[in-house]
């Protein structure tokens, strides 16, 4: 039995990007969290490079070494759903399981040529490398992922077979970068024991008479002892407010500063045990929410084949 | 059974110098050096062959 059966889950989404999502997950038990986790890296199918022929490398990297490369890019997996697994096809048509790519080049000046995954060339319109646009005035620049380089007069010609397949097989058919979950803290505030508490203006009497450097408002003292940033404090109107309750890490320092300033109660932190947050990031094969969706229905034709009925059934999605 | 393809009819296998880079023709028995520069390492060339790898 699985709880919160009767009630069924539901799933809040905090925010979606482009290539993130946060979402809620509520009413269920954690083996199911757990289970949805997996399926997200493990299950979800896209395309990648399976097999590579090597016509011509006369590189300094070797064929092996290339062909793992390959491997790793990740490549648009929107077509996956019409791709057959290689093993579980058994007709004569190559299109059903394969597509294909080439790579081409050849260095003709003297300075050192990048081939990237831009040079890879797609038969199929669909399946092509992930177009990267860099991170917005971060590091990483934009342009395609480095494969090798050449020096004059070297070249590749590669023929490449992508096929669907899982992250069970291989990680580089896994569509998740990053796909975790923590407990939804529950943070209560005691607001009564929170007024009695030292503000801005009890703190100058404090200032001048006992510890001129050490003694900073109480308040803003329990904001800055929390490692996880949750709390605000605002001196000029005296409020202590909860900002950020995502960001809590169960480190429990909030909770040390309170009982040390002999206010035990005053905030308490604890993991709410039925509602997970999940923060999912994809590689960019597939559009993010498309792989929690498909991990979901995964999920749910993997139970159907053992015949016990989810509380994903009434899933509400706000 | 693929054999290697042997470079000018019968005139031995072919092999590049480790040192000047010039193609030196073998044949059983031959002694193992270059004939442009004398150096004693060769290599033997790549396969022809398209060659197949698992991209894993």
């Amino acid at each position: 039995m699985i709880p919160g059966e009767e009630t069924g889950a539901s799933v809040t989404v905090a925010r979606l990007e482009d290539e993130t999502i946060i979402f809620d997950l509520k009413g269920v038990d954690v083996s199911l969290a757990n289970a949805l986790r997996r399926l997200m890296i493990a299950d979800v199918p896209t395309v990648s490079i399976d097999l590579v022929e090597v016509i011509e490398n006369s590189s300094v990297l070797c064929d092996e070494f290339l062909a793992h490369r390959l491997g790793l890019i990740p490549l648009d997996s929107t077509k996956a759903s019409e791709l057959v697994k290689p093993y579980e096809y058994t007709g004569d048509d190559d299109t059903a399981t394969d597509v294909h790519l080439e790579l081409n080049v050849r260095c003709q000046s003297d300075q050192t040529r990048d081939v990237t995954s831009d040079d890879l060339i797609s038969h199929d319109e669909r399946v092509k490398p992930v177009s990267f646009g860099g991170t917005g005035g971060g590091s990483a620049k934009s342009g395609g992922i480095l494969i090798a380089k050449l020096r004059k007069n070297q070249q590749l010609s590669l023929k490449c077979i992508a096929r669907k397949g899982t992250g069970k097989d291989h990680a580089k058919w896994s569509p998740v970068a990053t796909a975790v979950f923590k407990y939804t803290p529950l943070i209560d505030i005691n607001h009564g024991l929170l007024n009695s508490l030292n503000g801005k203006s009890q703190t100058r009497i404090l200032y001048h008479n006992f510890k001129r450097h050490n003694a900073g408002p109480e308040k803003a003292a329990i904001v800055e002892s929390d490692p996880s940033k949750m709390f605000k404090y605002d001196a000029d109107t005296d409020t202590f407010t909860l900002t950020s309750p995502e960001s809590c890490t169960y480190d429990g320092e909030v909770m040390k500063k309170v009982n040390e300033l002999g206010k035990p109660g005053l905030i308490d932190v604890r993991p709410g045990l039925d509602c997970f947050t999940f923060i999912v990031e994809s590689t960019g094969v597939l559009k993010v929410e498309e792989v929690v969706l498909q991990a979901v229905h995964i999920l749910q034709s993997k139970l159907d084949t053992i015949g016990v009925s989810s509380c994903f059934d009434k899933l509400e999605i706000q | 059974m693929y054999q290697e393809p042997k470079s000018s009819g019968g005139g031995g296998v072919a092999y590049n110098c480790g040192d000047c880079g010039s193609e030196v023709l073998l044949r059983p028995g031959d002694v193992i050096i270059c004939r442009e520069c004398g150096y004693r390492i060769l290599y033997k060339k790549r396969t022809k062959q398209v060659v197949q790898f698992e991209a894993r």
